[in-house]
């Protein structure tokens, strides 16, 4: 029989907030973490916003490394992982390291690293890249770096599917869990700002000026952002029997792959997503309270989410909203800090708005909580992750 | 449907093919490995390499990458296509129920060439986005297993796990634990790895090229059809042969010393063989990672001879084909699959090993199909 998992400890590294608790009065507030970018050079481009970390300090987290030995997001990573092993109020000590892992999703891995040693290679020439930089970029050691830092022996695995990759990574880290090969888990996503990143999307016309206006009849596009969102998994029976806070049951998470073009949004494959997540939760569409869209804020992407969810939901759709309006995309974290704000909504009772919306689409025609919270009581709720690629991942929580 | 977990459950692989520098993508893998064959070729003058030859394939060529829809794949994508397409014959796609079959694709960060070069183009164009839209898709890491799924119309499980040596494994454990919960009925397994100046530079400086004993770069992608035996049966698909189990995790190395890690290895290989289907006596070959006279060398045959005695049979690849890094642990696959092919062989078993420098283990145990 499978084992009931949950999620007991979140910690965030974002352009709102730093920690669950600034985190979450800044999705109260419907703040926006949108700024001019400072990490990369902008000249040339038109448009220069995104959701920005401006003030990270790695040294105060990364204890057991030169914390200049590892990238961006592996910074990002341990500091969320402290944060969430804080939250959930249990001493790593007491944890068996061998029943613990760590499973993290990414994008773009080290992207600041890649782009340092693209400098080097443009300037130098190949024969005179860093050696240190070199063994910083491989994905892998983003969740090897945490594992290093904690001490943890478990499965590490580090997953790049993309924009979907932190549902991928919380619903791996769930299977590992309920069938009982680890006992806890931290798992999430991550990304830094990316260069390269930003100038694919501006270039398939999809970043927008200044804003993130997800459902909203002028939206222009997406705006990229950084990020780390990591959730401590543990039984519902560890939990229980240690009086954890629970914010939150995994109830299940269903995948499907578009197999038809790698950078369109597909309504069928979406559907076939959210179907699985569906049937392996065992809830009906009229479970659902609310939906933590993907809502990248493109003209394609939301109306083909909003269509397939239609579809779905009978015409009618419950409460739905995009954090990206204030996070920005931040691509491999996006779906882990929307799990996040779906665990803090649940929790706090309130739904996070979708911001920036002066006028919803009429071909959408959603209640999308447009600019400001509202307190709901949230039983069953869905975080949509959909990737290039047509890698899609549906995670379904439950209030216990 | 998700089904109740089987502890330890194993499956069979009904499937299989590989390309790499011995075969060129076009002679059979198991030929030129059994004929001893060996990849390494001399780099042409025109490319950029820190070293002077390497186990690449040289003409790499397949029907499934040529024609519509192919100008924009990058190697990578190439050589998993080109794998995939030796596994999934006319013949097999014709069983395959394709809502129901994945992808699950080893790498280490896709295709870092794609990614790079399309960085120096925003550091090199007039204007920084002047880059090439088209070749967008390539800079995400889960290009590959994507464009196998767009290819032959799968739209079952996909997904892309990094590892680096033991990208491979991490597949398959992924694979098999989705097999397990019902999440997809087959799934396509394996690992790729593209040689590239950057790959190459980045081993170069990373001092792994200067490696006593290095056996030299090498490029290939391995790819297997892994189901449960009853899926196999309805189909119409033959096992070729069983996995019995798989177990990856990491030893968190202090300052590069190895430490008790030689010991850690030998529980890895411990528990994995306690808990699967097993007689006991191990009429097998280890299809091992290191090279020997390596420092990892002594300590995995350290940790294989703890569990299953000195007088082991270790059968290493890359003499043959190179350092294929992610590739590395689905062509150790393809070299036990290739072993059982020949009927004169009688071994067994086949226990894959995969060891890391920076501390991440993993084993897989695999076995003949008795009629």
């Amino acid at each position: 029989m499978n084992k009931r998992v949950v999620i007991t400890g979140l910690g965030v590294v974002s352009s709102i907030g730093i920690g669950k608790n600034e985190f979450s009065s800044s999705l109260k507030r419907g703040e926006s973490g949108i700024s001019r970018i400072s990490s990369f050079d902008t000249k040339g481009f038109p448009y220069y916003y995104a959701g920005e970390i401006k003030s990270f300090e790695p040294e105060k987290w990364v204890k057991h490394m030169d914390s200049d030995s590892i990238g961006r997001s592996s910074q990002f990573v341990i500091a969320s992982a402290k944060l969430a092993i804080e939250d959930a109020d249990i001493e790593l000590e007491s944890i068996n390291s061998k029943r613990c892992g760590v499973c993290i999703g990414t994008t773009d891995g080290e992207s600041s690293i890649i782009e340092k040693l693209n400098k080097e290679w443009v300037n130098a020439g190949p024969e005179h890249l860093s050696g240190e930089l070199i063994c910083q970029i491989p994905p892998h050691q983003i969740s090897l770096s945490v594992a290093k830092e904690l001490g943890i022996c478990g499965e590490v695995l580090t997953i790049s599917t993309a924009c979907a990759a932190g549902n991928y990574a919380l619903g791996h880290a769930y299977d590992l869990i309920r069938t009982g090969k680890s006992d806890f888990m931290f798992c999430g996503g991550v990304d830094s700002l990316s260069r390269k990143t930003f100038a694919g999307f501006f270039r398939l016309g999809t970043i927008a000026p200044f804003a993130c206006q997800p459902f909203d009849k002028n939206r222009h596009g997406l705006l990229t952002g950084e990020g780390c969102g990591i959730l401590f998994l543990e039984t519902l029976e560890s939990a229980q029997k240690r009086g954890a806070h629970i914010y939150a049951e995994i109830l299940g998470y269903g995948l499907s792959c578009d197999a038809t073009h790698m950078t369109s949004p597909n309504e069928e494959g979406i559907i076939s997503a959210i179907k699985n997540a569906h049937q392996n939760s065992g809830i009906q569409p009229g479970d659902v309270d609310y939906i933590s869209a993907h809502g990248t804020g493109t003209k394609v992407n939301d109306i083909t989410e909003v269509n397939a969810l239609k579809k779905i939901f009978n015409g009618t759709l419950p409460y739905i909203s995009s954090i990206k309006s204030m996070l920005g995309h931040t691509m491999g974290a996006a779906s882990a800090l929307a799990l996040i704000s779906s665990c803090i909504a649940m929790d706090e009772q309130f739904i996070p708005p979708t911001i920036n919306v002066s006028e919803v689409d009429p071909e959408i025609g959603v209640n999308c909580v447009p600019n400001d919270s509202i307190k709901c009581q949230l039983n069953i709720v869905q975080n949509n992750a959909f990737a290039f690629g047509g890698n899609n991942a549906i995670v379904i929580l439950g209030r216990i | 449907m998700i089904k109740s977990h089987h502890l330890e459950k194993s499956y069979v692989i009904t499937n299989w093919g590989a390309l790499s520098s011995i075969d060129e993508g076009e002679k059979e893998f198991s030929i030129q490995l059994s004929n001893g064959e060996n990849g390494l070729k001399k780099l042409s003058r025109q490319d950029n390499y820190p070293m002077d030859s390497a186990y690449y394939i040289k003409e790499l060529s397949s029907e499934f990458i040529k024609g519509k829809g192919t100008r924009y794949y990058d190697r990578t994508t190439q050589l998993s296509i080109a794998a995939a397409g030796k596994v999934l014959s006319k013949t097999v796609v014709d069983t395959l129920n394709k809502e129901r079959t994945g992808v699950v694709l080893g790498t280490t960060m896709g295709s870092i060439k794609s990614i790079s070069l399309f960085g120096c183009e925003t550091l090199l164009n007039e204007r920084p986005y002047l880059v090439n839209p088209m070749e967008f898709p390539n800079t995400v890491m889960n290009c590959a297993a994507s464009q196998v799924a767009i290819k032959f119309g799968l739209k079952g499980l996909n997904s892309t796990v990094s590892g680096g040596t033991l990208a491979s494994l991490n597949a398959l454990n992924y694979a098999m634990l989705a097999l397990n919960l019902g999440y997809s009925d087959t799934i396509l397994v394996g690992g790729v790895e593209e040689l590239s100046e950057q790959t190459a530079w980045g081993f170069f400086h990373s001092g792994l090229l200067e490696q006593p004993n290095f056996p030299g770069l090498g490029e290939g992608a391995s790819m297997f059809l892994l189901e449960d035996k009853e899926t196999a049966k309805k189909s119409g698909r033959q096992p070729v042969a069983k996995v019995l189990g798989c177990s990856v995790s990491y030893y968190p190395m202090q300052d590069n010393n190895y430490g008790d890690l030689s010991n850690i290895i030998a529980n890895n290989i411990r528990e994995l063989i306690n808990k699967v289907e097993f007689n006991g006596t191990f009429n097998g070959m280890v299809f091992s990672s290191q090279i020997e006279g390596t420092d990892l060398y002594y300590l995995e045959m350290e940790g294989l001879t703890k569990v299953l005695g000195s007088d082991i049979k270790v059968y290493n690849i890359k003499q043959q084909i190179g350092e294929c890094y992610s590739a590395s642990g689905a062509l150790q696959v393809a070299a036990f699959l290739s072993y059982i092919e020949n009927l004169s062989n009688n071994i067994e078993y086949g226990l894959i090993t995969s060891i890391s420098n920076s501390g991440m283990i993993g084993c897989a145990l695999l076995g003949r199909c008795k009629e």
